[in-house]
């Protein structure tokens, strides 16, 4: 178990990993926005085929259609430049716990009405992909899912925008010792339990330092 | 628990960020643009119930082919063919109205056909209800099949003004007058 962890941390703190999954799904959900932001009466129709909406006020439906596509565009930028990736992700994962299940549901409905096999269905989900084969679609949004979760847990930084922010600091958060958080306070001093002697340093200096750190 | 707050406010961030280039979007597009409060799926159709009619009970002369529940009365291609070949003999009498949008409008419709599409109503309802509000019967289409779009058309017209019993919903559509091969024109009007 700790062998496995230990390779699943080292494969994280290369940032290829989290590089190739910012950069996949960034595109992806980029482009999937901006066709429903080209087509918004067209989104619109089908967030009103999942039910999942009240039709009265207009407002549920309305404010959805307008502003769900520019928060999977806003987030897949923030996942391609390397910002805020918490917040991307964990909204992404949210979107996609919300739709996928939906999309199911509206699968089985109509395989019930229509009596076509699970596995030959297929229609506009309104994901901005067009029509699509259901268990395809699904299968996708699975690991979609998996892979937001994945972001979400890194605790790489780099190759992002925010870690190059972060350096330019001039007085970083970070104690260079032993990497723990600082409180904002005047105290060049780094008050973590596991920490003597450490100080503010930048954050490159302070990942630097944690990859072989001595807390004493 | 700063590890919660941080995503707390990365969420806030990135949704007012959304919420800010929606708003702007829907407030400039040429087309398509959303009006935030409109009801655009009302189905409940007040005034006919005013007028008497229970939207539960089947209308008189629906012949109910379409597949989806509407209140309204329903026409049939005949009739549909009636108007679109002769529109001059009885013009001002019978209407035809094309709830679908303007490009595929353009591509083809019924002659004789006066676009106004549900979603974009405030820029052609004043114009067809001034040659609806005085005919004797106004038949709604759009794609057929499963579009619901001649139905919310429907209901606009009878909110505002037309009698529910000078109103049909002609739900073959576009696709089955293609499909009986009958006569179209394209273009803007």
């Amino acid at each position: 178990m700790a062998a496995s962890k230990s390779i699943i941390r080292r494969i994280d703190e290369t940032g290829i990993a989290l590089l190739v999954l910012r950069f996949v799904l960034g595109i992806l959900f980029v482009w999937m926005g901006w066709n429903k932001v080209v087509d918004p009466v067209g989104f619109l129709k089908q967030i009103h085929l999942y039910d999942l909406l009240p039709e009265s006020p207009g407002i549920f439906l309305n404010a959805t259609a307008i502003v769900l596509p520019w928060v999977e565009i806003v987030c897949g930028v923030a996942l391609l430049l390397g910002v805020l990736l918490r917040g991307a992700s964990s909204t992404l994962a949210t979107m996609l716990l919300v739709f996928t299940p939906a999309i199911l549901l509206r699968a089985l409905g109509m395989m019930a009405e229509t009596g076509t096999p699970f596995f030959e269905l297929s229609f506009d989900c309104g994901c901005g992909a067009g029509e699509v084969v259901t268990w395809t679609k699904l299968l996708e949004n699975t690991a979609l899912f998996l892979a937001t979760i994945l972001i979400f847990a890194s605790s790489s930084r780099r190759f992002c925008l925010a870690l190059w922010l972060e350096r330019r600091k001039p007085v970083s958060d970070y104690c260079g010792r032993c990497g723990y958080r600082m409180p904002a306070s005047s105290t060049p001093i780094c008050e973590s339990s596991g920490c003597t002697g450490g100080f503010r340093s930048t954050l490159a200096e302070a990942h630097e330092l944690v990859r072989g750190a001595d807390v004493t | 628990m700063r590890s919660l707050k941080a995503t707390l406010c990365e969420l806030c961030v990135l949704s007012l960020a959304a919420f800010v280039l929606g708003a702007a979007t829907n407030a400039v597009r040429a087309t398509g643009s959303l009006k935030w409060n409109h009801r655009y799926f009302e189905t409940e159709d007040l005034s006919s119930t005013q007028a008497g009619h229970d939207p539960s009970e089947e209308a008189p002369g629906a012949a109910k082919e379409s597949p989806f529940k509407h209140p309204y009365q329903e026409a049939t291609i005949d009739d549909v063919f009636d108007i679109a070949a002769d529109p001059d003999s009885d013009r001002g009498l019978y209407v035809l109205i094309d709830a679908r949008s303007a490009d595929v409008y353009s591509e083809g419709h019924i002659a004789g056909a006066i676009r106004c599409y549900h979603y974009e109503i405030d820029d052609c309802i004043d114009s067809t209800l001034e040659t609806a509000l005085g005919a004797e019967k106004v038949i709604v289409y759009c794609n057929g099949g499963d579009c619901e779009d001649s139905k919310y058309m429907c209901r606009e017209l009878i909110d505002r003004g037309v009698p529910y019993e000078a109103v049909y919903l002609y739900a073959g559509g576009w696709k089955e007058w293609i499909d009986h091969e009958m006569q179209f024109v394209t273009g803007d009007e």
